[in-house]
């Protein structure tokens, strides 16, 4: 009896130190390809930083309008964004090929997941990139617009215009991921047709003297600027 | 009109019939067959002083009634697709268009000197028309600018901003390098006809070109006021439009103006007539509540072209009253300069730019109002003349800023 145990508890020792000595080669794989690759993002980085440094790629892409990026990059640099993003997809290829040392199967199937879901990560995140992007141009234009015209919320408005384009460039990028499915356009038909009907109702019902006084003055406003101006810009 | 090509076979023949003109003077402003007859009598009696006297062409729009005649010394007339350069333009029109259309009328003629009367020529008197012609058929000018009768608070856009820049950049002391009247002569045509690359719907280049190609500038008095603008535009679309062009054109001349040192006065033909005008109170409360909004909402803007010790004096600028509201020269220039630094580096839209201006350039008007209010003619030159200088003395801080726009940060 005392045989059998020992011997059963000398199979299952041998089993799992056979079982880990079969994993060792993989997890020293792993940490080899990890500590490679993180060594090949370094190098890799540190080129491309400098080349980018180079061709003056942060002043660049302010000249083409894009320094909206700027405020969301580290250290406000687009540069260190895209270096670290080289680096970082450097380290995940490393980290697939040590997961292929222990099973090629697994790491197949999860880089045919990763790239079957790649385009939709790369469209969302294009998406809200390029939507802040618009909406920071729109909301400067609109500001400005509005101060010229001495609209006295233009501040409001500018915010309004800027969160509206955010809203609906987040809703977007959601869509792509496939995070949330319907509950995104439920939630953003609801925000925005709520927007609506708040000001329907602010109109209408709630602020109805306020908004009739502010009609009043609009509707007086031209006779007051009829008032003899002695100026002439031109 | 970009291209004689595209004109109509009559006009091609009319062309060619003409032959040969020693003197083109284009009046894009002639609408009425009247108003042709009498210029055409203005323009033969100012060609009466004029040795020896050009076969002239006179260019008036192809609307026009027209009514030949032909009178010995009579210009002859040419009928032509050309638009009225003395207002701003509606979308799709272009003054810089019709200029271009009279250059390569002119051209085509070869003719010697080239006048464009912009402003309405029954108004101007021969004598005025003399001054604008003279000096390039009988002097070897190349480019005469108009000398408008100015009042106070007439072309405040040109008195700050368009005059002493030009000034301080250009080294000419012009009094208008921006209107509706001026001739050219052969040789400035011919570079006017030059290739060239977009420089905005407004003509302010003319003087710019001229300096820089180191051709022979003066400016005529011409007895009347500054043209009306018809359809004024608001303030903010005339900073875009005038002021647009203005800082495409430094971007164009950088090479130039850098090298530029002081400035010259630049001769005069003609004096000065005085301008009557009352003089008393003016409300500048509007323009200093469309400053302050500007500050209240536009200080993340500005804080991107601007640099802190500016800021500063706007912020300190917000705090006085109406009356006694004073925005210094040099502030006001390096405001200036900062801003065509931005609409160069892009450093946001470019229309944006313009927009964020328009506040200041209020401020500064309201500054000037209320300091020239009760002042003569002559002290509100002498005012414009202090204006000029504080342009030139802050140059080199534009000249720093335009080389080093990193590493120059006051």
């Amino acid at each position: 009896m005392w045989e059998q145990a020992q011997q059963a508890l000398n199979d299952s020792s041998d089993r799992v130190i056979q079982g880990l000595a079969n994993l060792l080669p993989g997890i020293v794989a792993l940490l080899v390809a990890l500590a490679l690759s993180a060594a090949a993002a370094w190098v890799l980085a540190l080129l491309l930083r400098r080349f980018l440094r180079g061709i003056r790629f942060d002043e660049r892409l302010e000249e083409w309008g894009l320094s909206g990026l700027a405020e969301w990059s580290p250290n406000k640099s687009p540069s260190l964004l895209v270096t670290r993003t080289v680096s970082w997809l450097i380290v995940l290829i490393g980290f697939l090929i040590g997961i292929a040392a222990f099973d090629a199967s697994i790491t197949s199937e999860i880089a045919m997941r990763l790239f079957r879901y790649l385009p939709n990560v790369v469209a969302a995140v294009a998406l809200f990139l390029l939507g802040n992007v618009f909406a920071r141009f729109l909301a400067r234009g609109v500001l400005i617009s509005a101060v010229n015209h001495n609209v006295h919320y233009a501040r409001l408005l500018s915010l309004g215009v800027k969160w509206l384009v955010l809203i609906l460039a987040a809703a977007m990028a959601l869509e792509h991921l496939g995070i949330g499915g319907r509950i995104v356009e439920l939630a953003f038909g609801i925000l925005f047709g709520g927007i609506v009907l708040a000001l329907a109702l602010a109109v209408g019902l709630g602020s109805k003297d306020l908004v009739s006084r502010s009609l009043e003055r609009q509707a007086e406003k031209p006779a007051a600027e009829e008032a003899p101006e002695p100026f002439r810009h031109v | 009109m970009a291209d004689l090509e595209t004109l109509s076979s009559e006009l091609k023949d009319r062309l060619a019939q003409l032959g040969q003109a020693e003197l083109v003077v284009a009046v894009p402003g002639v609408a009425t067959g009247e108003a042709l007859r009498d210029t055409v009598i203005r323009i033969r009696s100012a060609l009466n002083g004029v040795t020896p006297g050009p076969r002239t062409v006179l260019v008036h729009p192809d609307g026009a009634m027209t009514d030949p005649g032909s009178a010995n010394g009579q210009p002859a007339l040419l009928p032509f697709p050309i638009t009225p350069v003395d207002r701003f333009p509606a979308p799709g029109e272009s003054p810089s268009e019709a200029y271009r259309s009279v250059f390569l009328a002119s051209h085509r003629l070869g003719a010697r000197a080239c006048v464009v009367v912009g402003s309405d020529p029954t108004t101007i008197s021969a004598e005025a028309l003399q001054r604008l012609v003279q000096p390039v058929v009988e002097q070897d000018f190349d480019l005469i600018t108009p000398c408008y009768l100015r009042r106070r608070f007439d072309a405040l856009l040109s008195s700050g901003v368009i005059t002493p820049l030009s000034r301080s950049l250009y080294g000419k002391r012009l009094r208008f390098p921006v209107g509706a009247d001026f001739s050219f002569s052969g040789r400035l045509v011919e570079r006017q006809l030059q290739p060239m690359t977009d420089r905005g719907t407004m003509p302010i280049w003319f003087a710019s070109d001229a300096a820089c190609g180191g051709f022979k500038i003066g400016q005529a008095q011409l007895d009347v006021p500054v043209p009306v603008q018809k359809d004024p535009p608001d303030v903010s679309s005339a900073v875009a439009q005038l002021v647009g062009p203005l800082f495409l054109d430094i971007e164009r001349n950088a090479a130039c103006w850098q090298k530029v040192r002081g400035s010259l006065p630049v001769p005069t033909f003609g004096m000065a007539s005085a301008v009557a005008e009352e003089t008393g109170v003016v409300d500048v409360t509007r323009m200093v509540e469309a400053f302050r909004l500007g500050y209240r909402n536009l200080q993340d803007v500005w804080g991107v072209v601007l640099p802190p010790a500016t800021l500063v004096e706007l912020k300190r600028l917000t705090q006085l009253a109406p009356e006694s509201f004073r925005l210094a020269d040099d502030v006001w220039a390096r405001i200036v300069y900062d801003f065509a630094l931005a609409y160069r580096l892009r450093s946001m839209s470019r229309d944006h730019v313009l927009g964020a201006m328009t506040p200041l350039y209020r401020a500064w008007v309201a500054s000037y109002a209320t300091e020239v209010r009760t002042m003569g003619a002559s002290a509100v030159e002498q005012r414009l003349e202090r204006l000029g200088t504080a342009f030139e003395a802050q140059k080199p801080y534009f000249v720093s800023r335009w080389r080093w726009p990193d590493r120059f940060n006051p």
